[in-house]
C-alpha cells in the first residue's frame, strides 16, 4: 500500500528508492569479492558441463587405443585415461552427474528436514518428541560406514537394478545422501519454527481462521528462508564430496556413468605411469566445493547480517 | 550425577540396539547372500541352487529372519560376533577385528591429538588478531581443508612423496623384516596422520576462533587486565579454560567423523586397520564381520559422546547433570 507524501515532505531529502528484499541481498552479496567469484566460476563450469554434449571435444566413452595414458596434448588438452579416453571430455560429462547428484540429493534432504523440523516444531507434544528424538539418533550414527552398507546392498538388489538399468548408481547414492542428509536442517527449521510460532503474526494468522498448514508453509517455513538457502549451498558443496568419496571407494556412481569421484576410482593402480589422472578430477572437485563455500559465506553474510560467525 | 548416568547408559543401551536391528536388517533383508553369485562349478542353474540352498541351511540362513537376528543378538552381547564368511573363511570375526583394533586406535588417536595441536594454536591466534593477514592465511586455509576432498588429498600425497620423491612408504604399517624399527613405524604413519588430521584441522580452528572471540569479549577478561595481568596470560590462561570447553564435545562428536576418515585413508595407505578391514568386508560381502565393525563404531561414537559430557561436567563446575 502506498501512502501519499505529505506536501510539506516533497522535497527530495526524504525521497528514497524503493528497494526490494532481493536487491538489498544483491547489493550486500557485491560486496564480497570471494562470493561473486565463487559464483561465477560454479556458474561457468556448471554452464560448461550441461552443454557438455555440443562443446566436449570427444564423448565420455570413446576410447582411442593409439594414445592410452597420453600425456597433455593439442587433440587432447588434459590427456587421456588408461583405456584413451579423453579426460577433459569425461570431466565435463562427469560433472552433470556429480552435480545432478548433489543437487537433487540436497533438495530433497532440504524437503524432508523442513518437513520434519516444522511440523515436529509447529505441532509439539508426542509428535515433537518422536520426530527430534529420531533426528538425535540419525544425527548419532556412523554415517559413512551405513552409508557404504546401503549402497552396496542395494546395488545387489536385482530388481532395482533391472528397472533402473544404467542410472541405479544415480538413483541409489542420491537415495543414501538423502536419508542420511537431512537432519541438520530438520535442526535448523525446528529452532526456527519454534521461535517463530511465539510471534504475533502467526497469532494473527491464526485468528483469520488459517489451518495449520497454511500457517506452516505460508509464514514459518518462507520466514525460515535466510538459513534454509545457505544450508542448502553449503550442502551441495559437501554432497559433492561425500558422493566423490563413495564412488572413489567404487560404491557410488559406476560405469558407464562417470563422475568426478568414479574417474578417481582405482586410480592409485595407474598412478605411476600417469598421475595427472589422478590430478584432475581432484581439482575439479576442489574448485568446486571452494567455489560453493565462498559463495555460501557470502550468501550467509548477505541474506542476515546478523548470523555472521 | 548417578541418576544421569544411569538415564544415559539406558539411553544409548537402547541406540545400540536399535542400530544393530536396522544394520542387521539391511544386511540380511536384501537378497543376496554370500553365494549368490557363485555357481561352484555346477553345470546346470538346478544344481547350483541346490549347492547354495545346502549352504545356506549350513549357515542357518533359511531360518525367518527375527529368528536369525535373536541367535545372532545372544551370542553377540557375550563377544561372539560369529564366523567371517569371505574375508578370512571361517575365522572368528572378534579375532578378526582384535588383531586391526590396535592399528586403527593408534591412527585415530595420533590423529586426534596432531589436530588439536596445530589447531590450537592457530584458532588462538585467529582470535587475538581478528582480521589480521595471519587471521585471512589461517581463514584462507580452513576453506581449503574443508572443501578438499580428503581421499584425493591423500592420493596426491601418495604421488609425491612416495611416487615422484620416494621418502615415504607408500602403504602398510611396517616394512617386512622391520618389525621393531621405530623409525620405519613412524615413517609408515606420517601420512595417514596427516590426511586424516586435515579436515578436522580445518573444522577445529573455525571453531576454537569463534568459542575465543566469544570468551575475550566477556567482562572478567577485561577486569583481569585491569588488574594489570599481562596480556599473554589472560589469553591463555583465563581465556583458553573457558575457550576449550566447547571443544570437548566437539571432540566427541567428531569420532564418526574420524571413523569415516580412517575407512578411507586406510584404504588409500593400505594401513592394515578396522577401517579398511571394514571395506573389505563391504566388497566381498562378509555381513558378520561388517555387522560387528558398524556395531563396534556405533560404541565408539556413543561411548566418546558419553565420555565427552562426563569430562565437561568434570573441568567445568558449572555443569551439573541431574
Amino acid at each position: 500500500m502506498t501512502v501519499p507524501m505529505p506536501p510539506a515532505f516533497d522535497d527530495d531529502v526524504l525521497a528514497t528508492e524503493e528497494v526490494s528484499q532481493a536487491r538489498l541481498v544483491w547489493r550486500r552479496f557485491r560486496r564480497h569479492r570471494l562470493g561473486l567469484l565463487g559464483i561465477t566460476v560454479i556458474g561457468l563450469i556448471a554452464l560448461a558441463c550441461i552443454l557438455a554434449p555440443w562443446i566436449a571435444p570427444y564423448t565420455f566413452d570413446k576410447p582411442d587405443t593409439s594414445n592410452i595414458m597420453g600425456t597433455p596434448s593439442a587433440s587432447h588438452w588434459l590427456g587421456t585415461d588408461e583405456l584413451g579416453r579423453d579426460v577433459l571430455s569425461r570431466l565435463l560429462y562427469a560433472g552433470r552427474i556429480s552435480l545432478l547428484v548433489s543437487l537433487v540429493a540436497t533438495l530433497l534432504s532440504i524437503m524432508i528436514g523442513v518437513l520434519v523440523g516444522s511440523i515436529a516444531a509447529y505441532f509439539g507434544g508426542a509428535l515433537d518428541t518422536v520426530l527430534m528424538r529420531f533426528t538425535d539418533i540419525m544425527l548419532s550414527l556412523p554415517s559413512l560406514p551405513l552409508l557404504l552398507i546401503f549402497s552396496k546392498t542395494l546395488r545387489d538388489f536385482g530388481p532395482l537394478r533391472r528397472a533402473l538399468g544404467d542410472n541405479t548408481s544415480v538413483v541409489i547414492i542420491i537415495t543414501v545422501l538423502t536419508i542420511f542428509g537431512w537432519m541438520n536442517v530438520a535442526r535448523l527449521v525446528y529452532g526456527s519454527v519454534l521461535s517463530l510460532k511465539a510471534r504475533e503474526f502467526t497469532e494473527a494468522s491464526r485468528a483469520l481462521g488459517a489451518s495449520s498448514f497454511r500457517i506452516i508453509f505460508t509464514h514459518l517455513v518462507p520466514n525460515s528462508a535466510a538459513p534454509i538457502i545457505v544450508a542448502m549451498t553449503l550442502g551441495i558443496g559437501s554432497r559433492i564430496i561425500a558422493e566423490a568419496s563413495l564412488s572413489f571407494l567404487g560404491l557410488g556412481i559406476v560405469p558407464p556413468n562417470p563422475s568426478w569421484g568414479s574417474m578417481l576410482s582405482g586410480v592409485q593402480a595407474y598412478m605411476f605411469r600417469n598421475p595427472w589422472l589422478a590430478f584432475y578430477p581432484g581439482l575439479t572437485i576442489l574448485i568446486v566445493v571452494l567455489a560453493i563455500n565462498f559463495a555460501g559465506d557470502a550468501l550467509r553474510d548477505a541474506l542476515d547480517p546478523r548470523l555472521k560467525n | 550425577m548417578r541418576a544421569f548416568l544411569l538415564r544415559r547408559l539406558l539411553q544409548n543401551a537402547i541406540l545400540l540396539l536399535f542400530i544393530s536391528v536396522i544394520v542387521y536388517g539391511i544386511l540380511y533383508l536384501v537378497p543376496g547372500g554370500p553365494f549368490d553369485q557363485l555357481n561352484f562349478g555346477a553345470t546346470s542353474a538346478t544344481a547350483a541352487a541346490a549347492q547354495v540352498k545346502r549352504l545356506n541351511e549350513l549357515l542357518g540362513l533359511d531360518r525367518p529372519l527375527y529368528e536369525r537376528y535373536w541367535t545372532w543378538l545372544t551370542k553377540a552381547l557375550v563377544g561372539d560376533w560369529g564366523m567371517s564368511w569371505t574375508v578370512a573363511f571361517g575365522q572368528p570375526v572378534g579375532r578378526l577385528i582384535e588383531s586391526r583394533l590396535g592399528n586403527t586406535l593408534l591412527l585415530m588417536g595420533l590423529s586426534a591429538v596432531f589436530s588439536l595441536a596445530i589447531a590450537l594454536p592457530i584458532g588462538i591466534i585467529s582470535a587475538v588478531r581478528p582480521y589480521s593477514v595471519w587471521d585471512y592465511l589461517i581463514t584462507a586455509f580452513s576453506f581449503f581443508g574443508l572443501s578438499m576432498p580428503t581421499f584425493w588429498f591423500g592420493v596426491m600425497m601418495l604421488i609425491i612423496f612416495s611416487v615422484v620423491l620416494g621418502w615415504l612408504p607408500a602403504g602398510g604399517a611396517i616394512t617386512p623384516g622391520k618389525a621393531n624399527d621405530i623409525v620405519d613405524r613412524i615413517l609408515h604413519l606420517i601420512m595417514p596422520v596427516v590426511v586424516l588430521s586435515l579436515v578436522q584441522v580445518a573444522g577445529q580452528s573455525r571453531f576454537i576462533r569463534s568459542s575465543m572471540l566469544e570468551v575475550l569479549k566477556q567482562d572478567y577478561i577485561r577486569t583481569a587486565r585491569a588488574k594489570g595481568v599481562p596480556w599473554a596470560r589472560v589469553v591463555l590462561t583465563h581465556g583458553l579454560r573457558n575457550a576449550i570447553l566447547p571443544v570437548i564435545t566437539l571432540l566427541g562428536l567428531e569420532i564418526p567423523q574420524l571413523f569415516g576418515g580412517a575407512i578411507i585413508t586406510e584404504t588409500i595407505f593400505t594401513w592394515p586397520g578396522m577401517g579398511r578391514l571394514f571395506f573389505e568386508g563391504i566388497s566381498k560381502n562378509d555381513w558378520p564381520l561388517v555387522q560387528a565393525i558398524t556395531m563396534l563404531s556405533a560404541f565408539l561414537v556413543v561411548g566418546g559422546n558419553l565420555l565427552a559430557d562426563l569430562a565437561y561436567a568434570v573441568v567445568d563446575p558449572r555443569i551439573r547433570y541431574e
